[in-house]
């Protein structure tokens, strides 16, 4: 223990310092207060990473994962994306005791089986992500079927973490943007470049002082129609991209 | 070699029959986003909790956490094994980079041992950062939004965070 006590002064703006619940005025006198406690630097330095690590997870994904009743008991958002594969009739959330079926062998011998069918996986995403580091939620299959969004993640070469997410609505897409380590002033900008050529900007914002941004952007073109979707600065250099696969890749 | 039996397993299978019933959904829903191919990420998680079972390891923090260290060190291992497997030319784009693939695989554990850590930490703690991070709400509009005094929003603030950094060391996440 360090001796801070969050409701004792100066001191007790760390977590809401941190977690960016601070208006601008307390903020800065946070700043001043940290200038002069060195336990309260100390207890900064043990936790200034973890609203880095928070942003792992999107706005919509962590309300969805924490927002209900009781969350211990709600699937993960990474699992609740897509539906389980031969999914039991409970929505898949639990697999009875008996449905460990094969014995021990032979789930080794399964396991030997599907290194290809990762790695084709894997070259698909590479082949979409044009460098990208991205995962695809689920990709986008054949029209018969209806299909989800997609959803990536990248560090771009300007270092900015960035996390797209795109959902298919019936007037287009809805676009959202998660990202840390952007600029922390001027405006920036989100932009949608179709097929066509054609370069859009769907979105703008000023910057936040902790470089973090969530935008959510509706646009009106259908997921397949999307080629690139990119972060600019007002000076429109581009910040982080990620490019799409051509539809009908997967 | 049979060790005792009940309803027909073996207590080795009971044993990875509990493994798997808590924690299967969930390595499933990583080992699915980390490999996107929904067909073999069933032999992943099996993999896994045959090794996890296999090496009997003493873990003194998170099972879950252990579980989904396995299944990437497993991910990656497949990766690197039909990274170097000879393809034909031409019928397959050619392969992400081995490190981009571990910093994709990393980044995505990262992520699902971050909400398994925020499923962890007490639910006045939990609401606390979903209004501020999440939602971004000032200290005020998260006090009027929870019902609770600023002052308590910003003392559950810090506890919050102080929890969090203790569950995730708790899972083997370093500070």
């Amino acid at each position: 223990m360090t001796g801070i006590d969050a409701a004792d002064g100066g001191h007790g703006d760390l977590g809401a310092y941190l977690l960016g619940g601070l208006s601008a005025g307390e903020r800065s006198r946070f700043e001043e207060h940290l200038f002069g406690c060195a336990s309260c630097r100390s207890e900064l330095a043990r936790l200034r990473d973890l609203p880095a690590r928070l942003g792992a997870l999107s706005a919509e994904e962590a309300n969805q994962l924490l927002g209900g009743d009781d969350p211990a008991e709600t699937g993960s958002a990474a699992s609740a994306a897509l539906p389980l594969a031969g999914g039991t009739a409970d929505g898949g959330r639990r697999r009875p005791v008996g449905a460990w079926p094969e014995s021990l062998i032979e789930l080794r011998r399964r396991a030997r089986r599907r290194a290809f069918a990762l790695a084709a996986a894997v070259a698909v995403l590479a082949g979409a992500a044009g460098g990208a580091v991205g995962y695809v939620a689920g990709a986008p299959r054949g029209p018969a079927e209806p299909a989800p969004g997609a959803s990536y993640a990248l560090t771009s070469r300007h270092g900015v973490q960035a996390r797209v997410d795109l959902d298919r609505k019936a007037w287009g897409t809805e676009v959202s943007l998660t990202a840390a380590e952007l600029p922390t002033t001027g405006v920036l900008e989100l932009w949608i470049l179709d097929g066509s050529g054609q370069s859009n900007r769907v979105g703008s914002w000023m910057a936040t002082t902790t470089g973090k941004s969530a935008i959510t952007c509706p646009v009106p073109l259908q997921l397949p129609a999307i080629e690139r979707v990119q972060v600019r600065s007002g000076g429109r250099s581009v910040l982080a991209e990620v490019r799409l696969p051509p539809s009908g890749a997967s | 070699m049979r060790r005792a039996r009940r309803n027909g397993q073996s207590m080795d299978e009971v044993v990875v029959a509990e493994m798997y019933r808590e924690h299967g959904e969930a390595l499933l829903g990583f080992v699915r986003r980390a490999s996107g191919d929904p067909d073999g990420a069933e032999d992943v998680v099996q993999e896994t909790v045959l090794k996890v079972w296999q090496a009997a390891p003493e873990i003194s923090g998170s099972l879950r956490g252990y579980l989904f260290r396995t299944a990437r060190n497993v991910m990656i291992d497949n990766y690197r094994r039909a990274s170097s497997r000879p393809r034909r030319s031409g019928s397959v784009p050619a392969l992400e980079s081995m490190p981009d693939a571990v910093e994709r695989i990393d980044a995505l554990l990262t992520r699902v041992l971050m909400e398994e850590a925020l499923r962890r930490i007490s639910r006045e703690h939990r609401d606390v950062v979903l209004a501020l991070h999440y939602n971004q709400l000032t200290v005020a509009q998260a006090a009027a939004a929870l019902g609770i005094p600023a002052g308590t929003v910003k003392s559950r603030a810090f506890y919050a965070l102080r929890e969090l950094r203790s569950v995730l060391e708790d899972m083997g996440v370093e500070g």
